[in-house]
């Protein structure tokens, strides 16, 4: 049974995924801002500090949860994005292997990337490293439990898995 | 378990933003709450304790033409910021203290205050009796917690909202004057 890791499908459901969470980061911001001005707004000389406070929370949680936003949805699905796109237009020789496959347990980060967790193939030759996107980790370490398999790689990174 | 690695490893972002939030928030409403020396009136007790925002409020319910706020504060507001102590309108002090105020005061003969129990130097009336220690009674006593001796209510001489004192501007700080001087209230 074979397994394609990177499909322009994927990429097309990541592009949604990643408009869908473009709309929430934006309505997050413009609550935030709302609240931020009617607040502002309501500040009398008897409320004046009550209604600092509550524009400060307002503006404190509406800015976590935007960053959070920003970078757990959009910036992990655009960069997910850049990196399949770039895995698929890649002219690099497919390399193939077969052996034994066993997953780090560490997740990586690739600065301005995706995260990554190596992948260690016990091969006839030796022992060879590749890595795989954290989001095909799950895939690669269920068929890794049923035996040997064969993995082609482009770039370094496991495209195809194959029992 | 993605979301959380990601939230930890980019920690620092959510601390920053807190400081951010404060100091924006900070700046925003200290700017929506103050406004030029022109269009206010400020004025400083030397008290123990009062009630500051709910006497500015209740000053604010009839705000003399072209005033905007009406500030409030005890001196100890003005620890770090001595400038805006001594560009303030009005002050309260008690007798124990007129003294090391008296160069930003001024002389108020002429101006529509009662004289009784007044504040006098060199014969002259500088001081309007807000607080008489011996009845215990006095004005704003209701947001005011006053010492145990006499309390005058004094101008600044460089005050430009007391036009029939010193000629500039207008009597704007004489009118917040007089609202003040009629919340009569006993403690």
């Amino acid at each position: 049974m074979k397994t394609v890791l990177y499909r322009a499908e994927h990429i097309a459901a990541l592009k949604r995924k990643n408009e869908k969470w473009n709309v929430v980061f934006t309505l997050v911001c413009a609550a935030t801002l709302a609240l931020f001005l009617f607040f502002a707004m309501r500040r009398n000389t008897l409320n004046a500090s009550r209604m600092e406070l509550y524009a400060t929370v307002a503006v404190l949680i509406g800015g976590w949860i935007a960053i959070a936003v920003w970078d757990c949805a959009l910036r992990h699905f655009r960069t997910m994005r850049e990196h399949e796109e770039r895995i698929l237009a890649s002219e690099e020789e497919v390399r193939e292997l077969r052996g034994l496959v066993t997953l780090d347990k560490r997740h990586v980060r690739i600065p301005r990337s995706i995260d990554v967790r190596g992948v260690r193939v016990q091969t006839d030759d030796g022992v060879v490293r590749l890595l795989i996107n954290d989001a095909f980790a799950g895939e690669l370490e269920k068929a890794a439990a049923q035996g040997e398999l064969t993995l082609r790689s482009v770039e370094g990174y496991v495209t195809e898995v194959e029992r | 378990m993605r979301v959380l690695r990601r939230i930890f490893s980019r920690f620092y972002l959510y601390v920053l933003w807190v400081f951010f939030a404060v100091l924006f928030c900070g700046l925003v409403f200290s700017r929506l709450g103050d406004t030029d020396p022109a269009h206010k009136i400020t004025l400083y007790a030397d008290v123990p304790d009062m009630r500051d925002t709910v006497l500015a409020a209740e000053l604010e319910k009839e705000k003399p033409e072209g005033i905007r706020m009406v500030k409030v504060h005890p001196f100890s507001y003005a620890m770090f910021d001595t400038d805006d102590l001594l560009g303030a309108d009005l002050y309260i002090l008690p007798a124990s203290r007129v003294e090391e105020y008296a160069d930003s005061l001024r002389c108020i003969e002429g101006a529509p205050f009662d004289a009784a129990g007044g504040c006098l130097r060199g014969g002259e009336l500088w001081g309007v009796l807000v607080w008489d220690a011996a009845k215990g009674e006095g004005a704003a006593a209701d947001f005011i917690d006053y010492p145990d001796e006499d309390c005058w209510l004094f101008f600044n001489k460089d005050s430009k909202h007391i036009l029939s004192l010193n000629g500039t501007g207008d009597d704007a700080a004489i009118e917040i004057a007089q609202r003040l001087l009629d919340l009569r209230g006993e403690q």
